[in-house]
């Protein structure tokens, strides 16, 4: 049976010799893809461990759109397709695209750049401008970010290149900056020392660095302090919010109150007689 | 099946009977172990004072209700539960009270005590841990941008265990460190790093750790150390815990922060 199928391809291909020229062509090209696709694979899965996860990205979409545009172009010239007239076309096309998208390849590059710089990676929290959130994904052309009310942010890579970011989540300790104000009867050694209790009190509040007072001048109705406390990143929200709320308690039961805004109001005697 | 009290009172395995409830006080904690049907319920309270010598045991306890309960499945009723000790799942950092100085050609050893954690296993299957008290976190490291999060310490370095009294829920560690660079040395803190380090008791029911041996020369910026031998207590030695992390049989090389004068 095999036989007689084989012996009427032949014969098939004797009667139409371009169906010859199709068929391989087109076997090529599944071939071709196939191969691609195969290789793509096997370029992720040895790069995963090794290297990040956008540059494994990178490294799988260049092999296979190398090979595939390799597999077009072999197709092309298999079914007499004369390239050098495509050269010429490509000549003026890549001048129109060059100009049409200036923007997406100056976004290519700065995300190469931003690849090899590593300011930040998928899951840190950065701030960049107004927006602040966790950054999901770092693709070719942008990254995106999570912002803490749960939107997602895109952002192209040269607005990245070209701004001040912040890292919030680099580095593994941070400190928490608290900015009050204490009346000015108040006994700054002995709030300092209020303060200090409470954050030794924390065990989340780091020993070391240990917690600062720093007196940070006079305001109208107050002497304005900075009280700072060191924390590990994962706990910085939540020991800010304790720090806050044991902060005034202490003070209050220390006797210190925060003080309110408040005028010294002199009226002139009135009642004098002439 | 039940177990007299005072093989309750001690770490190890025992027996514990559906709607059986025992309570152990190990220092400033409490724990509740209590095997109901199909679960088993792990309460867990903590004082305020981290060197209390409170050491006991309750059978036919009653849970409290302002404990933190965990629950686990329980498929295997009559199994018997472990209470054993466990060291800190980070390094401590002591810092020294007082400064000390070593001057070239000195030695010290000092003894540094640590919080110990209380772990219940179901064989060798860990099931719950707490510290038995939460100690306040610490940053070890020459700047803000690399180094350690570890424990701090409340206790001073020692360089006796004369007066020391037998606490049940802290461990020791004998650390000697030897100045063998041409300019004094200053110890300002210390970091005992015990995710390295086995965990004995001795015949007076004291808890242990490896000794660790420190070097300080002209070469190095930092103290180079090792995990040395057993530690020598009252009595037989008995190994209860391994180290958390893996580490090999050669030098380990960890890290102490002194500075020279």
């Amino acid at each position: 049976m095999m036989n007689e199928l084989l012996e009427k391809i032949s014969t098939l291909l004797a009667t139409w010799p371009w169906l010859k020229t199709v068929v391989f062509g087109l076997l090529g090209v599944v071939g071709g893809l196939v191969l691609a696709k195969v290789l793509s694979s096997m370029t992720q899965n040895a790069l995963k461990r090794r290297v990040s996860a956008q540059q494994t990205m990178i490294a799988t979409r260049l092999v296979r759109y190398s090979l595939t545009v390799l597999t077009a172009v072999m197709a092309l010239h298999f079914f007499g397709v004369d390239l050098s007239v495509l050269a010429g076309a490509a000549g003026v096309l890549t001048v129109a695209i060059g100009f049409a998208s200036q923007t997406s390849a100056s976004n290519l590059i700065s995300g190469l750049f931003l690849m090899g710089e590593q300011p930040f990676v998928v899951g840190d929290v950065i701030q960049i401008g107004q927006t602040t959130g966790e950054v999901i994904s770092i693709d070719l052309l942008s990254i995106r970010l999570r912002t803490y009310d749960n939107l997602m942010v895109r952002i192209p890579n040269e607005t990245i290149l070209k701004s001040e970011i912040t890292n919030v989540t680099h580095f593994p300790i941070r400190r928490i900056d608290i900015f009050l104000g204490l009346p000015f009867e108040c006994d700054l050694s002995e709030a300092e020392t209020l303060m200090e209790a409470v954050a030794h009190k924390n065990p989340r509040c780091l020993e070391e660095p240990a917690p600062l007072f720093a007196c940070l001048g006079y305001g109208e109705s107050q002497v304005n302090v900075r009280f700072s406390a060191w924390t590990a990143k994962e706990n910085f929200l939540s020991v800010r919010n304790q720090l806050y709320a044991d902060l005034k308690a202490a003070l209050s039961e220390g006797g210190i109150e925060f003080p309110y805004p408040h005028r010294v109001v002199i009226q002139p005697n009135t009642t004098q007689k002439g | 099946m039940s177990e007299t009290r005072e093989e309750l009172t001690t770490w190890g395995t025992h027996s514990l009977g559906v709607d059986q409830t025992y309570k152990w006080e190990i220092g400033p904690c409490s724990l509740w172990l209590a095997r109901k049907k199909g679960e088993i319920r792990v309460t867990y309270k903590s004082s305020d004072d981290p060197f209390a010598l409170t050491s006991g045991f309750e059978p036919d306890a009653v849970e409290p209700e302002d404990g933190k309960t965990t629950r686990f499945v329980d498929e295997a009723p009559t199994a018997p539960l472990s209470v054993v000790p466990a060291l800190a799942d980070r390094a401590i950092v002591v810092r020294l009270a007082d400064l000390l100085v070593l001057m070239p050609g000195q030695s010290v050893q000092l003894f540094v005590g640590s919080q110990v954690w209380v772990q219940v296993r179901n064989g060798k299957q860990l099931l719950y841990e707490a510290p038995t008290f939460e100690l306040s976190q610490t940053w070890f490291g020459a700047d803000t941008r690399s180094g350690e999060l570890c424990y701090a310490s409340r206790t001073q370095a020692y360089l006796s265990t004369d007066d020391l009294l037998v606490r049940p829920a802290r461990a020791l560690t004998a650390l000697t460190i030897r100045n063998q660079a041409s300019s004094a040395l200053e110890v300002v803190r210390v970091k005992v790093p015990l995710g390295h380090l086995d965990l004995y008791q001795d015949q007076s029911g004291r808890l242990w750790t490896q000794n660790i041996r420190a070097r300080w020369t002209d070469d190095n910026d930092e103290l180079t150390t090792e995990v040395g031998d057993e530690p020598r207590g009252e009595g037989k030695m008995t190994r209860i815990a391994e180290p958390r992390l893996a580490t090999t049989r050669l030098r380990r090389a960890l890290g102490l922060l002194a500075g020279g004068r």
